[in-house]
């Protein structure tokens, strides 16, 4: 598209020219050869080539040979039609071009022109080492740079401050009905994954216990719905709270608790959960968020692992702060029902000797606050101490609850 | 080198006919990329695809000769990483916000969480329609010719009302208008196509589609009816178990299986037996829509036969079946002699093969394993280039024809576009338009 100017090249230009003749691979000049003579070797090079002159389609054969650290293209009368520094020539198709070499004088420029013949494309090669360079980053790298910041900021916004505010201004609009239906899908859900679908444990005397140690905490609690709960059927030594104010027992954690005080504890903790409505608040967030790490990865490569280990840290990260408020839940209450949290601390003992440290890096994928802080705090809530308290059930009611499923 | 002088040619040689399109990639070339590109991209986490495709992009355009000139891929590889950056985040925006508005809303409603999760997906299709089309629009102005750009037409969000009301059509008619929907969508996209200064023009009738398709449709119909009912069956008793008309029995639950399997294998035997008729309607498109396809005074015609891509299919799964066998074998036999070394080999092996993973004093086996796996992915990812594109491509290329390609010099250069996003859309989607 420039034309440039006939006459001889600046003495800058040549200076950039000498380099690249000079250059890291220096072609095949013999060691200790002078550049000068790199050139000349093909200074009675001629070769034609098509031309293309960036403004029209037209096909145009020229002459090509090399000039003063340039190359200069001619018609076949030696009417010049243009010439381009050696500096600044790029190819187009990287190294291997399966016979063809195609140029441009610089990588702004629309002009091409296409070589076959091996002797003029091993003598350009030869002679200009940066071809294949690409154009260096400079500026875009800090323009890059920045884009990547501030992709990355805005999807940290969007998933850690956006996603979470607009979940809980959604939560309290759902309707209780509503949140119930939800609960009991999710608390089905529970039954088929951890009890085999056998439904709940109905035994009546265990039912009653179950009441009674319901009715122990409920007046203290202050919940925004009414709380049903149910035991499982489980080996597993755990505990769940569901949409709708549903709290799920798994018989494991009845038959391994030391004291009905320490089931209490674990009770008030899921209760905590259902105050702050966590598992509907949860699954907001988790809709919300999912698929986003998605994008960001691709679907390229097996990316589906790390998405999925991604996935896992955000919501991890999410209950992280849900599970420690409950905690904290946890302690008010069992102290305004005038139980101890001692008991609790007792269990989280329990259970990370059983569990055993996670490893550092799975640390952060862990749901839950590590034992070792939340077995501190629980001692420290304890407000009962050594004094004597009446349990949360009497000893024939925790025999009854402990066989419920039985 | 020898040069006879002669005038210089300004005006080419008369036409003699119809010219073939050549193509000249070299596979070694593009399986040599692809590899070392998928070994970077797994160690990036995905960040080295943008080069790795534009490398790709670059010897398959340069591969493509059209009267004796290759095609030329001018695009950049932070030009795809910055559109990428944009549409992350404004589909992040777009993905969270409507799965949450869906959830919420199922919840209101009363559905299952699932479905009104599942819901998004739909809502996704004319996003990726939107994104298909700003790919094209992104490789059409990246792809020179003489040094003429190619250049598309703006009309994203149009090709997304046009392509949803077509895909609606299509779903309407059980897909039986299909051939309508992928001449007019192609006619859409290829008339607002520039070479330079000159559009591209498209007349194909899609009705000369119709016969290949018929029959392919009425294969895969009779293929799916059952399906469909035997998992509509499925559904019913799901739902009477689940409405307390008590558990499935055993001997229902295992009738229902067996009706399940037989569905699905008579699913996979049509999938099968209509293969050479979906290869038909393939070569038939090509052949409509190629023939359609005009630009200025030239004129472009496909002879690709269905034999043509049958043959491609079958050299491309006898490759891939191969290496990947190879590949899994010799994997599973490190595996072996690893952990024979560890003396570690019994029938519990494999149920434990997570547990030897994780243990220290193993941790050169679990290097081992899953530098294995990773191999295999990266192989497999570069064998697939070649297989499903590379072989593919030169097929459709091969079979190319165009007539009156002097007439093209009457082009004139366009301005450069600068399709800021570059087809971060249709990436972050994986819809992306081919390559």
């Amino acid at each position: 598209m420039r034309r440039r100017p006939e006459a001889s090249p600046t003495r800058s230009t040549w200076a950039r020219g000498s380099e690249a003749v000079f250059g890291r691979r220096g072609g095949r000049r013999a060691p200790g050869e002078e550049p000068a003579t790199a050139l000349a070797r093909y200074a009675l090079l001629e070769a034609s080539g098509d031309y293309h002159d960036g403004m029209t389609a037209r096909s145009r054969e020229v002459l090509v040979k090399f000039g003063r650290a340039s190359l200069t293209l001619s018609r076949f009368d030696e009417t010049p039609v243009t010439h381009w520094a050696l500096a600044s020539l790029r190819a187009l198709d990287g190294p291997q071009g399966g016979g063809v070499l195609r140029l441009t004088p610089d990588p702004e420029s629309d002009e091409r022109l296409t070589l076959r013949d091996p002797a003029m494309i091993e003598a350009i090669r030869a002679v200009c080492p940066d071809l294949d360079r690409a154009p260096p980053l400079g500026r875009s790298a800090l323009r890059i740079g920045a884009w990547a910041g501030g992709a990355v900021g805005a999807l940290a916004l969007i998933v850690f401050v956006l996603v979470p505010a607009l979940a809980d201004r959604l939560a309290p609009l759902v309707p209780y009905e509503q949140e119930l239906r939800l609960g009991e899908a999710v608390v089905e859900q529970i039954d088929r994954v951890m009890a085999g679908g056998a439904g709940f444990c109905e035994d009546p005397a265990g039912r009653a216990a179950l009441r009674r140690l319901s009715d122990r905490l409920m007046p203290h609690a202050e919940l925004p719905m009414p709380a049903r709960l149910q035991v499982l059927n489980s080996p597993n030594l755990n505990a769940f709270a569901a949409p709708g104010g549903q709290v799920v027992i798994l018989s494991g954690l009845l038959e391994n608790a030391a004291s009905v005080d320490e089931v209490a504890a674990v009770l008030a903790h899921e209760l905590g959960h259902v105050a702050a409505r966590d598992p509907l608040r949860g699954a907001l967030r988790a809709a919300g968020s999912a698929g986003i790490l998605g994008l960001v990865i691709g679907d390229v490569l097996g990316g589906t692992i790390v998405v999925a280990v991604g996935d896992a840290m955000i919501n991890a990260a999410y209950t992280r702060e849900a599970e420690e408020a409950a905690d904290a839940y946890a302690h008010a209450l069992l102290a305004r029902a005038g139980l101890p949290s001692r008991p609790m601390s007792m269990f989280f003992r329990r259970l990370a000797n059983r569990v055993g440290a996670a490893p550092g890096l799975l640390d952060h994928l862990r749901s839950h606050p590590d034992f070792e802080s939340r077995i501190d705090a629980a001692l420290a809530a304890d407000t009962v101490g050594d004094r004597a308290f009446q349990p949360a059930l009497t000893d024939a009611d925790w025999v009854a609850l402990q066989q419920i499923c039985e | 080198m020898t040069v006879i002088p002669q005038v210089s040619r300004v005006a080419p040689a008369p036409p003699a006919g119809p010219r073939k399109l050549k193509y000249s990639a070299l596979g070694g070339l593009i399986f040599r990329i692809a590899f070392r590109g998928a070994l970077l991209t797994l160690l990036t986490l995905g960040l080295h695809r943008f080069w790795m495709t534009t490398r790709l992009r670059r010897a398959y355009w340069a591969g493509i000769e059209v009267d004796g000139e290759p095609l030329e891929y001018d695009g950049k590889p932070t030009e795809l990483l910055l559109g990428f950056f944009v549409a992350v985040v404004v589909l992040a925006v777009i993905l969270g916000g409507m799965n949450l508005a869906l959830v919420f809303g199922g919840i209101l409603a009363g559905l299952d969480l699932q479905i009104a999760f599942n819901a998004s997906l739909p809502l996704l299709i004319p996003l990726g329609y939107y994104a298909q089309y700003r790919a094209r629009r992104y490789l059409a102005a990246r792809t020179r010719w003489r040094g003429l750009r190619f250049g598309m037409a703006g009309g994203a969000g149009r090709y997304m009302l046009a392509a949803t009301g077509h895909l609606l059509l299509t779903i309407a008619t059980l897909g039986l208008l299909y051939p309508r929907m992928h001449q007019r969508l192609a006619k859409f996209q290829q008339e607002r196509t520039f070479y330079g200064t000159l559009r591209f023009r498209q007349d194909g009738r899609w009705q000369r589609m119709m016969g290949p398709w018929l029959w392919t449709w009425g294969v895969m119909v009779v293929a799916v009816a059952p399906v469909g009912w035997q998992g509509y069956a499925a559904y019913q008793a799901i739902q009477d178990a689940a409405n307390g008309q008590g558990p499935i029995s055993p001997e229902d639950n295992e009738a229902l299986g067996q009706q399940i399997l037989a569905a699905m294998g008579f699913f996979f035997g049509a999938l099968v037996l209509s293969w050479p008729l979906r290869r038909w309607y393939a070569a038939r498109a090509e052949a409509v829509l190629m023939g359609g396809l005009g630009l200025g005074g030239a004129r472009f015609a496909s002879s690709l036969r269905a034999g043509t891509l049958m043959g491609v299919d079958v050299k491309g799964w006898a490759v891939m079946l191969f290496a990947m066998t190879l590949a899994v074998g010799v994997f599973i036999g490190i595996v072996f002699a690893a952990a024979a070394s560890l003396g570690k080999v019994d029938e519990e092996m494999f149920e434990n093969i997570f547990g030897l993973l994780l243990q220290a004093e193993t941790a050169g086996f679990a290097v081992a394993v899953i530098g294995g796996y990773v191999a295999i992915i990266i192989l497999f990812f570069s064998i697939g280039q070649i297989t499903g594109v590379h072989w593919p491509l030169r097929a459709r290329i091969e079979a190319l024809h165009v007539e009156g390609v002097e007439t093209l010099s009457e082009a004139r250069q366009r301005e450069r576009d600068d399709a800021a996003e570059a087809g971060g859309f249709a990436d972050a989607l994986d819809v992306g338009a081919g390559f």
